[in-house]
């Protein structure tokens, strides 16, 4: 090691010395961050451990349930009393409730869903319900709750995981009988399940809502059409170097990331279903133009300064989409890109 | 900045980046109410410093290691002194000079001619903009594009400010130097 890499090593640590340690400065009254601070710092975080929340992904996740139904009992023992039964039945098992399956495989009808048509205020849907044989739709409002509403067909069992102060209540869902499980625990879901008439489906809704307000929601579902399979789109031309390094893709919003030998990346990000995306620009400096691509104008962002990243947006309404390209190139282009964008199987 | 905060995408990521910000933010808020004597000021370059840090995030090690601690500080400190220079509407981070040359080499034989604890005196006393620049050139062995995308100054400002560090840390050494053979 040189004598500068050393010593400029050595000053430096000194100098860490010198800082008082982070929890002797979070005794420091001045060092208090304000609320606004901490609410911006939260959304650039994007905490993934939000307790309701992953006890919620938890619950959809693996299902436990334990009671033992009389009717269950007799059904064990008499294949002729279970061959004459449909419809789904309550079992308890080592501390976990299952709900299993009793009869023929229905047919599902084609592009019909089932969805709640009455949520909470403040609560939107971020994950639309899809014509398949497990029906899941995802509500959520600003302070991260969410609602999450399951719809079982030809599904052998499910299982349902309660806590220990969870009380089983019987409740009805618009004169259906329904299993309504309340755990008294500030902050924990509460579970709300219940055939429908015709005994084929079962379903089930999650949330931290009262018990009350989850039978409302329950008695708003309704069949409707199914949205229809919405296309991916993807750039078919990039510039020269470039390979996708990251794809991040949801519902409603994709990313993908590229990157090229001198380390710059490429962003190609759209989302659907939303009114307006926000853009954060660091540098005052940067230029907007208006430019064409296709048939839709768009934003071109410019920034001057060498080195640095331009950004085109622009809103297609006929993909029902708002697409982001964000690159280290120059107008043209990241326009030949944005021309580029087309469906994908 | 778009295409960073997507970066962080994988929860492993996101629980790295959050522990970060609490391992380090009031470390990083200390340093800049220091330059900028002023909390709100001081929240904004600690908030674009974590924006940054998610901009490198690859450069970020342990969270709870000196290293990266010294990181954080090097970024808001630099942030901090940017802004403050900018509310002050006067380049209070480097005065005008005579023309620097284009190259401007640190001879290593005269500085191990030159006992250690004179070199880490005279690195103490440099002003931090140059102090930090050449951290992270001779400790971190970054680039100067890398340090350029790290502290948000263009690539030409490093450069000058890498030369001027090592330019005044020569003269400093040896000035030191010629006092005591005088």
């Amino acid at each position: 090691m040189t004598t500068l890499k050393a010593a400029l090593q050595e000053a430096y640590f000194m100098e860490l010395e010198e800082i008082p340690s982070e929890e002797i400065l979070s005794e420091d009254e001045a060092l208090t961050f304000s609320p606004a601070f901490e609410r911006k710092m939260k959304k650039l975080i994007r905490r993934a451990d939000h307790p309701i929340r992953y006890r919620i992904a938890q619950a959809a996740a693996c299902l436990l349930l334990a009671v033992l139904l009389s009717g269950c009992t007799v059904l064990a023992v008499s294949p002729e009393a279970r061959a004459a039964f449909v419809g789904w039945v309550r079992e308890l098992s080592e501390g976990w409730f299952v709900y299993r399956y009793t009869g023929k495989d229905q047919t599902a009808p084609k592009n019909i869903v089932y969805c709640p048509t009455w949520v909470p205020d403040g609560y939107k849907l971020i994950t639309e319900p899809k014509d398949r044989a497990h029906i899941i739709a995802i509500y959520e409002n600003p302070e991260e709750d969410i609602i999450l509403f399951n719809c079982y067909m030809n599904t052998e069992s499910m299982n349902l995981q309660i806590g220990e102060d969870t009380q089983l209540i019987d409740a009805y869902v618009s004169n259906i009988p329904a299993d309504l499980y309340i755990d008294n625990t500030s902050g924990a879901v509460n579970h709300l399940v219940w055939e429908d008439e015709n005994k084929q489906r079962i379903f089930w809704i999650t949330s931290t809502l009262d018990g009350e307000t989850i039978v409302k929601i329950a008695e708003s579902v309704e069949t409707q059409e199914a949205p229809k399979e919405l296309a991916e789109y993807r750039p078919t031309w990039i510039p020269e170097g470039y390979n996708e390094l990251k794809k991040s893709i949801s519902d409603n919003h994709v990313s993908i990331i590229y990157e090229n030998d001198e380390g710059y990346l490429l962003s190609f990000t759209y989302t659907r279903n939303r009114e307006s995306v926000s853009v954060y620009s660091e540098y005052q400096g940067t230029d907007v133009q208006t430019v064409i691509v296709g048939d839709n104008a768009a934003d071109l962002y410019l920034d001057q300064r060498e080195g640095n990243t331009n950004t085109l947006i622009w809103s297609d309404e006929e993909k029902s989409a708002i697409f982001v390209i964000s690159a280290h190139c120059s107008s043209d282009e990241l326009i030949k890109i944005a021309e580029s964008v087309e469906a994908v199987q | 900045m778009l295409i960073y905060l997507q970066m962080l995408d994988t929860p492993e990521e996101r629980a790295k980046f959050e522990k970060l910000y609490y391992s380090h933010r009031r470390t990083m808020l200390h340093i800049a109410m220091k330059i900028l004597k002023d909390h709100q000021l001081a929240e904004d370059a600690v908030q674009e410093a974590f924006l940054r840090l998610v901009k490198n995030f690859s450069k970020i090690g342990q969270v709870n290691c000196p290293r990266t601690r010294l990181f954080t500080v090097i970024i808001v400190r630099n942030i901090s002194l940017t802004m403050l220079a900018e509310r002050k509407k006067e380049n209070v981070l480097e005065r005008p000079e005579a023309m620097i040359p284009i190259e401007y080499d640190l001879e290593e034989d005269v500085l191990e001619r030159i006992a250690y604890e004179e070199v880490l005196s005279a690195i103490r006393e440099l002003p931090v903009i140059y102090r930090d620049i050449l951290y992270l050139q001779y400790v971190e062995e970054y680039k100067l594009t890398e340090i350029s995308k790290l502290l948000g100054i263009e690539a030409e400002t490093v450069k000058k400010r890498a030369q001027r560090g090592r330019k005044k840390l020569l003269e400093q050494l040896t000035k030191e130097h010629e006092n005591d053979d005088a």
